[in-house]
């Protein structure tokens, strides 16, 4: 496959990827687009412009080209490079600069690629890179592998609701005992959220509802079960509710009622704001 | 100024008939919640309760607070807000805002509770007419602290205002968070820079600036001017003002927004006919009901305080405005101009030599009276006075109660209500006080007044009706 690669002077992500190219044994053409690169990047960019994201602070960068397909971002070339679409559950675009990076996330369906995932964030790690992970506490086991080895630098855990709503909210179960184990190393992380998200979500019966304030007061409690600690940095999230469930947003003072459900529990409880 | 070391306490001067005859409730300092008649009388004492400030609710109930926070590691936090009884029961408790753990000290919930707040049924916390708080259900808006970071001010942690509404229940129903709304206030970039810098740093907590340090709080209730359509004043909106800024503000309680201020400069647009207002306490809307309702009535303390410009008196551009007196105004707060005011002029002082015995550069507040009158707690030399509408003093009371820990008689805030909120004791006689003369008022073992000798000199001339001092004062004849 030849490979073209985009990148700029002084650009970390850039290096790192063409370091894996190279220990790899990827060939690849590299443009720097602030050197002898700059037309080259200029005419591609033309002509595939509706195709290049472009974050808040410009053009992601390192862009790679494989003649048909566009992979921007560190995260989602090794993601690529390793095992083309199949890691996409695991790895998605980073909304995270100046040495972070984001959009993983441990809890995809398929473990199958549990260890091409894992090998990944070695890669970023042993790099500089300082790596956010997420989870919503699906594939414990991977989470304390990670754990183990030092590979997360920041855990967004995003706990759906009680144990037993997992599937509902989800689609995909969730054993109390697994999410109690990954809560319980949830806090194992250098730095960690614990984020309720208030989503609203199609009930046995066919109707959409918002997590009531009882169901958020039952993830509170879990998560002191599993930590024996009623003190996390714990947040309740806003979630606009997709089209299809045809349901207003809540109003902002709603989720005070929610923090407050859930306090006795996790008494730093705050509202997350935007 | 001059202060005398040997002056009365309790009650000083007292006529009954110009009076809105009633009790005053203060926080006595380091002591509790005191109640007292009109000739001083002491006929309730919640010891022990802190109040800042207390306020008294129909039947005999009290509101304060059962303790604060170490102060090693807060600032005027105040680790509940309670409602008592007669017998000192709590019937009501709110703590659950932030749950803190400071060193050595017992983990456990606290209201961060400071300067004010308002049981629903009632916008301003004091007696208006057919406006009473509830007693036994109902909201209240309760003025608290946060401690976070804001990149947008200063780098330095914060001690941040918030002011939230809790059910009686104890849930919490709505938040405001004075930080977010920053840009909102107007500051000038020399205000922008000291802030940045010094964020009105405080020592607790190993160093938090209190910013804005909000002092007030009370909701506008019905009112003229959004009864005319002016939606900046609608009823359930809130004003609150900054001490350190000078900013006198309205919050949109639907949208958070500030919609209405005056401050934090006051030398330009309609601000300037106000004069500068500095460090100002207490200022609210006039309910509706009581003479003046509509307008804004605060005690503008003087002192120092704002952030600004550097000048002589001020090197870094911290509290860049001074007064040396204090002024009580009331304004309309459309037009921007003075409606009545009670100032060292009007307190019968000459001014400005002698201004600075109207003076509390910090505390303080002033309460509209249904007569019309004003009670006005000059805080910091514990002075409550009432005061006509024609700037005749009719009451006096000087508090005989200075703290151990902080040796001043300082008084917060004191509010006057009528007898029957209190059923539970009988009102004492009123008894009117004739101001003393003080030319002749003496210590025992003190001579009288008068020379033992006295010789006039041939030549001399009268005394003249200017003063023609040091300095300027208006008592100089008019060119």
């Amino acid at each position: 496959m030849p490979f073209t690669i985009f990148s700029a002077t002084g650009c970390m992500r850039c290096k790192i990827v063409k370091s894996y190219m190279d220990d790899h044994g990827m060939v690849y053409e590299d443009h720097n687009i602030k050197a002898d690169g700059k037309d080259v990047f200029t005419v591609f960019y033309r002509k595939n412009r509706p195709d290049i994201f472009r974050g808040d602070e410009g053009i992601e960068f390192p862009i790679l080209f494989t003649g048909e397909k566009i992979v921007q971002g560190v995260g989602e070339i090794l993601s690529f490079l390793t095992a083309e679409d199949k890691l996409t559950e695991f790895i998605k675009r980073s909304d995270l600069s100046h040495g972070w990076i984001s959009g993983l996330n441990i809890s995809a369906k398929d473990t199958s690629m549990g260890d091409n995932f894992l090998e990944i964030l070695r890669y970023l790690k042993t790099h500089g890179l300082l790596i956010q992970l997420e989870t919503d506490g699906h594939n414990a086991l991977l989470l304390e592998i990670i754990i183990k080895e030092n590979l997360v630098d920041r855990l967004i855990f995003q706990l759906r609701g009680p144990a037993e709503m997992y599937e509902m909210i989800s689609g995909f179960p969730l054993g109390k005992e697994e999410l109690c184990i990954s809560l319980s190393l949830a806090e194992k992380s250098p730095e960690y959220k614990i984020i309720l998200p208030i989503a609203c979500i199609k009930r046995p019966d066919g109707e959409p509802g918002y997590i009531t304030h009882l169901e958020a007061t039952r993830a509170a409690a879990l998560v002191e079960q599993a930590t024996g600690s009623k003190k996390h940095p714990f947040f309740i999230k806003e979630v606009i509710p997709p089209d299809e469930l045809n349901m207003d947003p809540l109003p902002s003072s709603a989720f005070f009622k929610y923090r407050t459900a859930c306090r006795p529990h996790m008494v730093l409880a705050e509202i997350l704001k935007n | 100024m001059t202060y005398p070391s040997i002056y009365p306490t309790g009650t000083t001067l007292y006529h009954p008939e110009k009076c809105f005859n009633g009790y005053t409730v203060f926080q006595a300092k380091e002591l509790g919640a005191l109640v007292i008649d009109m000739n001083g009388g002491e006929a309730k004492l919640w010891k022990g309760l802190h109040g800042f400030p207390n306020k008294i609710l129909k039947g005999g109930y009290v509101l304060g607070h059962t303790g604060e926070r170490s102060t090693k590691y807060g600032m005027q936090d105040y680790r509940d807000l309670v409602q008592v009884d007669w017998e000192g029961n709590v019937v009501w408790k709110f703590n659950e805002y932030e749950y803190i753990e400071d060193p050595g000290e017992k983990a456990q919930w606290m209201a961060r509770a400071h300067h004010d707040y308002q049981r629903e049924g009632n916008p301003v916390g004091y007696y208006v007419p057919e406006m009473e708080a509830k007693t036994d259900q109902g909201n209240t808006l309760i003025l608290g602290h946060k401690t976070l970071v804001c990149p947008q001010i200063s780098d330095k942690t914060l001690l941040d205002d918030t002011i939230y509404e809790v059910s009686w229940e104890g849930d919490i129903l709505w938040e405001w968070v004075c930080s977010e709304h920053f840009d909102s206030f107007g500051f000038h970039e020399d205000a922008k820079n000291i802030l940045c810098r010094d964020p009105n740093m405080r020592p607790s907590g190993g160093g938090m600036g209190d910013w804005m340090h909000l002092n007030s709080m009370s909701i506008l209730g019905p009112n003229k001017w959004y009864d005319a359509g002016d939606s900046r004043f609608h009823p359930d909106n809130i004003i609150t003002d900054g001490r350190e800024t000078n900013i006198i503000f309205i919050i949109s309680k639907e949208t958070g927004e500030v919609v209405w201020k005056v401050g934090p400069y006051y030398d330009y647009t309609l601000e300037k006919n106000l004069g500068w207002i500095i460090g100002q306490h207490h200022a609210h809307m006039i309910p509706r009901g009581l003479p003046g309702e509509g307008n804004i009535l605060v005690y503008d303390n003087g002192g120092w305080a704002g952030y600004g410009a550097v000048n002589p008196a001020s090197p870094t551009g911290a509290k860049n405005v001074l007064r040396d007196y204090s002024r009580v105004l009331e304004f309309d707060p459309i037009a921007l101009k003075i409606i009545w005011q009670y100032t060292p002029q009007e307190a019968g002082l000459v001014h400005p030599t002698d201004s600075n015995r109207f003076y509390s550069p910090f505390i303080s507040s002033a309460q509209r009276l249904p007569n019309g009158n004003t009670l006005i707690t000059e805080g910091s030399g514990g002075r409550i006075i009432e005061v006509t509408n024609d700037h005749e003093l009719v009451w006096e009371y000087i508090s005989p109660y200075w703290g151990k820990h902080f040796n001043m008689n300082m008084v917060y805030r004191a509010y006057r209500f009528p007898y029957e909120w209190i059923p539970q004791v009988e009102p004492e006689k009123e008894i009117a006080i004739k101001p003393v003369d003080v030319t002749c008022f003496r210590m025992p073992g003190a001579s009288p007044k008068g020379p033992r000798s006295e010789v006039t000199i041939e030549g001399t001339i009268p005394f003249q009706t200017s003063s023609a001092l040091c300095v300027v004062s208006d008592t100089d004849d008019k060119k």
